[in-house]
């Protein structure tokens, strides 16, 4: 080998060392490329959070490629729509129908996807999903509620109606409050109702002696 | 003492006080139906009235830490009309709201009295209902400001407590908001002025006085102590300004109107209010 071409190069090499970096970004972001399948390079980004580009978040794989079936090296834990029927082409809400009933929608306009993220969208508890309780209060909830923590991720956006079975179950607190207050409603209505309306037909057949009025 | 010459019943700070919680509740009672209406047709009309959302919202916050420092005034004033020296008297005395046995006992009174029975109770100065109306009131405010403040300030609740709590504040903030709005204009407005005897207002709330002859049915036993103690004279009122009377009748019926069309207008959407 001749001394050339490991001098010149070399000689390139030092003469760009001072040079700013070709790409203006943080110092030691490329991370090693672990997690290479495209279908969940965003949560990678995401979990080193260095704003790092990957063109996959642009192009999601699942647009241009076949629907994932079961089987494929793809989990319902990684992306939890696997295997649905003409994926593409839904809305999150023609299955999750009672999901958009929420203050974050209503009242903020947040869709789902401002949450849940883009494609893929992993099960809460996939270690890599911003919905996982480790994470979602600094990924999700902080990007509106400033200050966010882990404790405040525990609100319950999607909340269920407060008197099933299910609730009582899951969110007991909730439960017995709804039970006490509509006990608290019905209880005072129940007593003060009848007693006026006893009070006003049998006002109606006195004789008062208020000449005044 | 002829049976139209006014008693005083209520002092200046007392009919102040009440009619500053009116205000404040209607409009917190509308902002409040604005925001847990916003998506109906309805409530986006009052949303637009009072100029959109966050104006709602900030009306509705304001308008909050004004009843509540109202509350707090209120304490004050209360605590200091104890007479000290004779605490127990003053506390569970005859004119005191607390409430005792007696009250139930004149509950079961009335309630013969309803079904033709028994005699109708002779009340002393306060009546059951009134003091009910009081106190509920009276813990009404705490509950919805504590829970208020949580959803005010959400992320810094959450660093003291759970983040679900949120959930269960907007429950029992709205359960509460329900319950006061339908009491109050249900039974306290509805039935309040809309009885024989009252029809068409009891102004006593208003005028601060009520004709003896009207208080001798209402509140014998009122009107006889203050009779044995020589203090019925001093009571004695002057009839109000015929100004004055149509000022607060005007005021009287637009607030009752406001509410019956509050609770009319919010009844077909009554299942929003789970959560």
């Amino acid at each position: 080998m001749r001394l050339s071409r490991v001098v010149y190069p070399l000689l390139v090499g030092l003469g760009l060392l001072p040079a700013p970096p070709a790409v203006f970004a943080q110092h030691g972001m490329v991370p090693p490329d672990i997690y290479a399948d495209a279908a969940i390079s965003r949560y990678r980004n995401q979990r080193l959070s260095s704003a790092y580009y990957d063109p996959s978040d642009q192009v999601p794989q699942l647009l241009f490629g076949p629907a994932p079936q079961l089987g494929s090296a793809l989990t319902p834990k990684l992306d939890a729509h696997i295997g649905t029927k003409g994926y593409i082409k839904r809305r999150c809400t023609s299955c999750h129908e009672t999901a958009i009933a929420n203050s974050h929608n209503k009242k903020s306009n947040i869709t789902c996807r401002q949450c849940h993220g883009s494609q893929t969208i992993s099960s809460n508890d996939h270690y890599f999903s911003p919905m996982n309780p480790i994470r979602r209060h600094a990924y999700v909830c902080a990007k509106c509620h400033e200050g966010a923590s882990a404790s405040f991720a525990t609100y319950v956006v999607h909340q269920n109606r407060e008197i099933t079975p299910d609730t009582r179950q899951t969110f007991p607190a909730l439960y017995w409050s709804h039970v006490l207050m509509l006990a608290l409603i019905v209880g005072v209505m129940l007593v003060f109702l009848p007693h006026g309306i006893a009070w006003w037909i049998r006002e109606w057949f006195v004789k008062h002696r208020d000449s005044e009025d | 003492m002829e049976a139209t010459t006014r008693i005083r019943r209520f002092t200046g700070i007392d009919r102040f006080t009440h009619i500053f919680l009116i205000i404040t509740f209607m409009m917190l009672a509308f902002t409040g139906a604005a925001q847990a209406f916003y998506e109906t047709s309805w409530g986006l009309q009052l949303v637009w009235l009072m100029g959109g959302y966050q104006q709602v919202k900030s009306i509705h916050i304001i308008t909050g830490w004004a009843m509540t420092i109202g509350f707090l005034i209120h304490i004050v004033i209360t605590l200091s009309r104890i007479n000290w020296r004779h605490p127990w008297h003053s506390l569970f005395g005859p004119d005191s709201l607390i409430p005792t046995w007696r009250d139930f006992k004149e509950f079961g009174q009335r309630l013969m009295w309803f079904t033709g029975l028994g005699k109708a109770p002779l009340f002393d100065r306060w009546t059951y209902l009134e003091k009910f109306d009081y106190w509920a009131v009276f813990w009404g405010i705490p509950l919805l400001f504590i829970t208020g403040i949580m959803l005010i300030y959400p992320v810094n609740t959450s660093y003291l407590l759970p983040g679900w709590t949120l959930n269960v504040a907007i429950l029992l903030h709205r359960a509460e908001a329900v319950l006061a709005v339908v009491y109050i204009i249900v039974i306290h407005l509805l039935f309040g002025h809309f009885r024989r005897s009252t029809f068409p207002l009891n102004d006593a709330m208003f005028s601060g006085s009520v004709p003896v002859g009207h208080l001798e049915d209402e509140k014998h036993n009122w009107v006889a102590r203050l009779r044995d103690e020589g203090r019925l004279a001093t009571l004695v009122v002057a009839t109000p300004a015929i100004w004055f009377r149509l000022l607060y009748f005007v005021f009287a019926y637009a607030i009752i109107i406001l509410g019956v069309y509050l609770i009319l207008s919010a009844l077909p959407y009554s299942n929003l209010l789970h959560g």
